[in-house]
């Protein structure tokens, strides 16, 4: 029975650039190839394949509300939303409309109290999502720069795409965070926890 | 006439993590299995190889982790699954911390269902009517031959999940002899005939490890699996 293999494809510049499949008969070597050599649509018979492309999407993996926690349900709606909002921040701010990034990441910093209600998924979720709002609410109105928007979209993508991370690493992120110029420290403390209870 | 889950028992039930070869097995599998036996002290080995370490317990699990993945195995699970999946939990992330894992290439969830028939013909005979698989009567092949066994298997997939059916009817013989010594123990001779029904849930698509809830993840697949079994059994 014939099948097939997914192979390295390399570019260029010897650099491995995703997977191309050949068929794979007895006696038959699996050599990589570049794209360019790639023509045409090759058809498959199909037995097992050894998929390591692209990632999948935390919505594929918990795609049914009803059997997960709400936790995890509501945070990719909010995460979803806020990546969203990060990405129009950006995106109006580099068209030179500040007051409507302005908007839009004061939209997003709404979501962040009900987000740090998810943060039983994890001390890392809960600490990234905690540093962002002190972040953004230390700035006391001021509108966030290009650096910091930026720092934002990443860290709310990271988020969305890894919600389990542990500890450590959202001590990456928060750093990355304070290097973007946020100043992170609690100076309402009792703002937030009012917030969340709301 | 059709068939739906709760004609089924539920005997076997599997979780499986793939990754890269993981090359630190060789260093770690005596960590695996410390930390293995510190959750579960009646853990006993059964195997333990260059490329894989298996252990059971209390003849209900099975245990099972190799360079290039880990699974593990419960028999007669209660249909909650509630133990089991606390085990699954535990043992990824021995594995995960142990291997220094941090991409999965796949994620697999595969609950076993069985049908228990007197005889395998019944058996068969509901599985082609199910199907509706056409067969041939008569002499063909120079015999007057009849369906004995028959299987159906599926492959469904979407972009990044998929699932394999299988829907099977089989006949099993369990024999044991005892030693001529020891006669207090009766020779045993079970037979089992019935329908198989498995469905392997699994992934397509790397895994990133920081995205993996294992309780989660096995509760989501056993939900959609309880919810939608019936499209592949209905007649």
């Amino acid at each position: 029975m014939t099948g097939f293999r997914d192979i390295p494809v390399f570019d260029s510049a010897g650099q491995r650039d995703g997977f191309a499949r050949q068929y794979d008969t007895a006696g038959g070597v699996s050599l990589p190839i570049s794209k360019e050599e790639i023509s045409g649509k090759i058809e498959f018979v199909e037995t097992e394949s050894i998929n390591i492309g692209e990632n999948i999407k935390i919505q594929d993996l918990y795609s049914d509300p009803k059997a997960v926690r709400p936790e995890i349900s509501n945070a990719i709606i909010l995460l979803t939303e806020a990546n969203d909002l990060a990405n129009e921040a950006l995106s109006l701010f580099k068209a030179d409309d500040i007051f409507n990034a302005d908007d839009a990441v004061n939209r997003l910093l709404a979501l962040l109290p009900e987000l740090f209600c998810c943060r039983e998924l994890g001390d890392g979720f809960g600490a990234m999502v905690n540093a962002l709002f002190q972040g953004i609410k230390n700035l006391e109105g001021e509108p966030l720069n290009e650096m910091q928007i930026q720092a934002t979209k990443l860290l709310i993508n990271r988020l969305l795409n890894e919600p389990f991370l542990p500890f450590e690493s959202a001590l990456e992120e928060i750093e990355k965070l304070e290097e973007s110029g946020f100043s992170i420290d609690a100076k309402n403390l009792s703002l937030i926890e009012k917030m969340s209870d709301e | 006439m059709s068939l739906n889950l709760s004609h089924f028992s539920l005997v076997k039930v599997s979780f499986e993590i793939r990754y890269d070869n993981a090359y630190l097995f060789w260093d770690k599998a005596g960590h695996i299995g410390e930390a293995s036996k510190s959750l579960w002290p009646k853990i006993k080995i059964v195997s333990g190889e260059p490329g894989k370490v298996a252990f059971k317990i209390e003849n209900k699990y099975l245990i099972q982790v190799e360079l290039g993945k880990a699974f593990i195995i419960a028999y007669k699970p209660h249909s909650s699954l509630k133990d089991y999946i606390e085990m699954a939990e535990n043992l990824e992330a021995i594995v995960r911390k142990e291997l220094g894992i941090s991409i999965y290439t796949r994620l697999g969830f595969r609950p076993f269902y069985y049908k228990k028939y007197a005889k395998s013909e019944d058996a068969t005979k509901d599985l082609l009517d199910i199907k509706k698989t056409h067969y041939p009567t008569g002499k063909h092949f120079n015999i007057e031959g009849k369906p004995t066994k028959a299987n159906h298997i599926l492959r469904w997939e979407a972009d990044k999940i998929g699932l394999l059916i299988q829907l099977t009817s089989e006949g099993q013989k369990y024999e044991f002899e005892p030693p001529m010594e020891a006669d207090e123990i009766t020779p045993i001779s079970i037979e089992r005939n019935g329908i198989l029904f498995n469905i392997d849930y699994y992934t397509l698509g790397s895994i990133n490890v920081n995205q993996l809830n294992v309780t989660d993840w096995i509760k989501n697949a056993y939900h959609l699996i309880k919810r939608d079994s019936k499209v592949f059994l209905e007649k």
